[in-house]
């Protein structure tokens, strides 16, 4: 290869490397709030109405169950109380209720439970009410 | 900075052979062998923490912390002593001189400084950007908190024998291996608490060591260039401060070719003989460094061995690698470095199995395949097409908006260089090619929604191998560039040197120069 075009090459490679890391860095400056910490924080306030370990349940959404901020949230509520196990069911003694879950007029899915701890935002532990 | 200290650790206890195997060293290759200290250690020390973890140590133990610290300083005084050892042994006529050993080509053109600070403004800027990314999300990215940290807290925090219990959620690919689990959890260990500088720290040492160990390998003004082409890359840069375990594997692949093939280390075996700068080498026998020469093989073995136990896809590089130096045995007739790889790679291959075959649930890429299945898929030129037009969109846009078929240029590059070249950078680019066809018949023969898998991951698996793509490139450039007597051409690692490919054919010019054929 000459070395005329080896120096273009080169000085364009430089060039360009500089000018994308300068704007990684201003996107990665511009980046807004986490939501995962927000998220976080909500469960950190529910994990001592739980047991340390073992099964916990938590409520489907009514309805888009797999949308993806709806599927973050469940996916930050295992993160958040791990070692627990947090399953996408209501037959255990503690359920994890998320503020928009549950159907507005009585969700027939908690009947027999009683919340025992809400976060700031509304995240609410339910536990099965003892016979 | 109790993180630091936990990573340095194991680190030094490393550095203390690399260091004493290789005498005084030059600059460079005291960052090449901090960068891969850092890596094997962090590698190393995942072991252990495993180990510690299922004989029921909690890593929230002070016991934990204890038996590390004793678990380093006895590997550092092992090593110490083993190489002190070595040393005494060697005959003082046959030590290498270290100008010798380390000949820094001399910069070139008007203004020799201009590329490397340029290239440190470069490093700096993309440094800020991902302390910066790190503080915005200091959870990482989805899979980061999703897989990787999540399962670093079971680890962490069920030392009663809870953390098994991440084995059974599905979606969180338990059975990813866990190296990077059970490092954040030990570094937590030291911190006392669930820090994010834990894992943060942790993707930034293997961020840099990534660049470290491509431009080290390189020599004169290119490896500026190259260090500048890999940040540059922003789909690369950007998923440094992740926290996913893509760009530690990137960062293992190219830390294994660069110890196979490259000469950035520059660690000479006791007793080697190191030809002096400009000097002819005679013939292909005698560009074998030592026969004997352990260090390279053992590092190149537990590198590729902690890309298995880094993550799946570091299974395929393990066993490409492991053929690669089975045919260098075999076209040698000498097993003895085959012998030091493989026993640089047992005690991680060990943990990789035993995590494989006693804890961790079947991948869900293979889970309830069968050959008949896996075959109608791959005869299924609708599947075929799909993956291909997915793969070529994403690779165009990779690293958009800036650059444009960036992945796909430097590759193609590459395959030129592997036949114009030929030698290591052949060796290399069908090494990476290889994974690249792996990669391609997993995503043929998924289970799961194509468009969805390929979607979410064939950027970061682009990612896991652009260094070591970057660094196949250079080491052409510098081969063609710097003539018969490069370092590709007359490689110091026995690994090379003992693959006896064709040589490109060399004819003499009018003017009596020797010159590279087509």
């Amino acid at each position: 290869m000459r070395p005329s075009l080896t120096r273009a090459i080169s000085l364009v490679v430089v060039v360009w490397a500089l000018v994308s890391v300068i704007t990684a860095g201003r996107n990665a400056m511009m980046r807004g709030a986490d939501p995962v910490a927000a998220l976080e924080t909500e469960f950190r306030a529910l994990s001592r109405a739980l047991p340390l370990s073992g099964p916990v349940g938590f409520l489907r959404y009514d309805t888009d169950d797999d949308r993806a901020d709806r599927v973050m949230t469940y996916y930050v509520a295992q993160y958040t109380l791990a070692p627990r196990v947090v399953e996408k069911r209501t037959d255990l003694e503690f359920v994890i209720v998320a503020p928009d879950a549950a159907r507005a007029a009585g969700d027939a899915r908690l009947v027999g439970f009683e919340p025992v701890a809400t976060s700031k935002e509304g995240y609410r532990v339910y536990q099965r009410r003892t016979q | 900075m109790r993180e630091a200290i936990a990573l340095l650790l194991p680190a030094c206890a490393i550095g203390v052979v690399l260091y004493r195997s290789a005498g005084v060293m030059s600059a460079r290759a005291a960052a090449a062998s901090l960068a891969l200290a850092l890596c094997l250690g962090i590698g190393f020390s995942s072991v252990v923490s495993t180990a510690l973890i299922f004989s029921g140590i909690a890593p929230a133990s002070r016991a934990f912390v204890l038996i590390d610290v004793a678990t380093w300083a006895i590997v550092a005084a092992l090593s110490w002593w083993t190489t002190s050892a070595a040393k005494s042994r060697e005959p003082k006529a046959k030590s290498p001189k270290p100008k010798a050993q380390s000949p820094e080509p001399e910069a070139q053109g008007r203004a020799p400084w201009l590329l490397p600070a340029t290239f440190g403004v470069i490093a700096i800027v993309a440094l800020a950007s991902v302390v910066a990314s790190s503080m915005a999300a200091p959870h990482g990215d989805w899979d980061a908190w999703a897989i990787w940290n999540q399962h670093a807290r079971f680890l962490f925090r069920g030392g009663d024998g809870s953390w098994r219990e991440f084995l059974s959620i599905a979606w969180s690919q338990p059975d990813y291996p866990l190296l990077l689990p059970a490092s954040v959890a030990r570094v937590w260990a030291y911190a006392g608490h669930e820090s994010t500088l834990g894992p943060a720290l942790i993707a930034m040492v293997f961020g840099i060591a990534c660049v470290t160990l491509v431009v080290t390998t390189l020599d004169g003004q290119r490896r500026w260039i190259a260090g500048a082409l890999m940040l540059g890359a922003t789909t690369f840069l950007t998923q440094v401060p992740s926290q996913c375990a893509d760009v530690p594997l990137a960062c293992f692949i190219v830390a294994t070719l660069a110890v196979t093939f490259g000469d950035g280390l520059r660690i000479p075996p006791p007793g080697s003989r190191i030809p002096p700068p400009g000097s002819r080498i005679p013939g292909p026998g005698s560009r074998i460094p030592n026969p004997e020469s352990r260090i390279p093989a053992l590092l190149a073995g537990a590198t590729a061995a902690m890309a298995a136990w880094t993550k799946n896809e570091g299974v395929v590089f393990v066993l490409l690698m492991f053929f690669v130096a089975v045919v260098v045995a075999v076209r040698r007739r000498d097993g003895r470095q085959l012998l030091w790889s493989i026993a640089g790679a047992a005690p991680i291959l060990i943990a990789v199995v035993w995590f494989k075959l006693s804890l961790a649930p079947s991948s869900g890429l293979v889970e309830g395949q069968s050959l008949t299945v896996i075959l109608t898929r791959l005869l299924d030129p609708a599947r075929h097409a799909t993956v291909i037009e997915l793969v070529a969109q994403h690779a165009m846009r990779w690293s958009a908006p800036f650059a444009y078929a960036v992945f796909p240029l430097v590759s193609l590059v590459a395959i030129w260089m592997a036949v114009r070249v030929g030698g290591s950078v052949r060796v290399m680019t069908l090494v990476l090619g290889l994974m690249l066809v792996a990669y391609y018949v997993v995503y043929v023969t998924t289970p799961f929604d194509i468009t969805w898998h390929v979607t979410t991951s064939v950027d970061r698996l682009l990612v896991q191998l652009w260094p070591a793509l970057v660094l196949t490139v250079f080491l052409g450039l510098q081969s063609t560039g710097t003539g018969p007597q490069s370092s590709v051409s007359s490689p110091r690692s026995f690994v090379a040197a003992g693959l006896t490919w064709p040589e490109p054919r060399r004819r003499q010019t009018r003017r009596g120069t020797v010159d590279r054929g087509p």
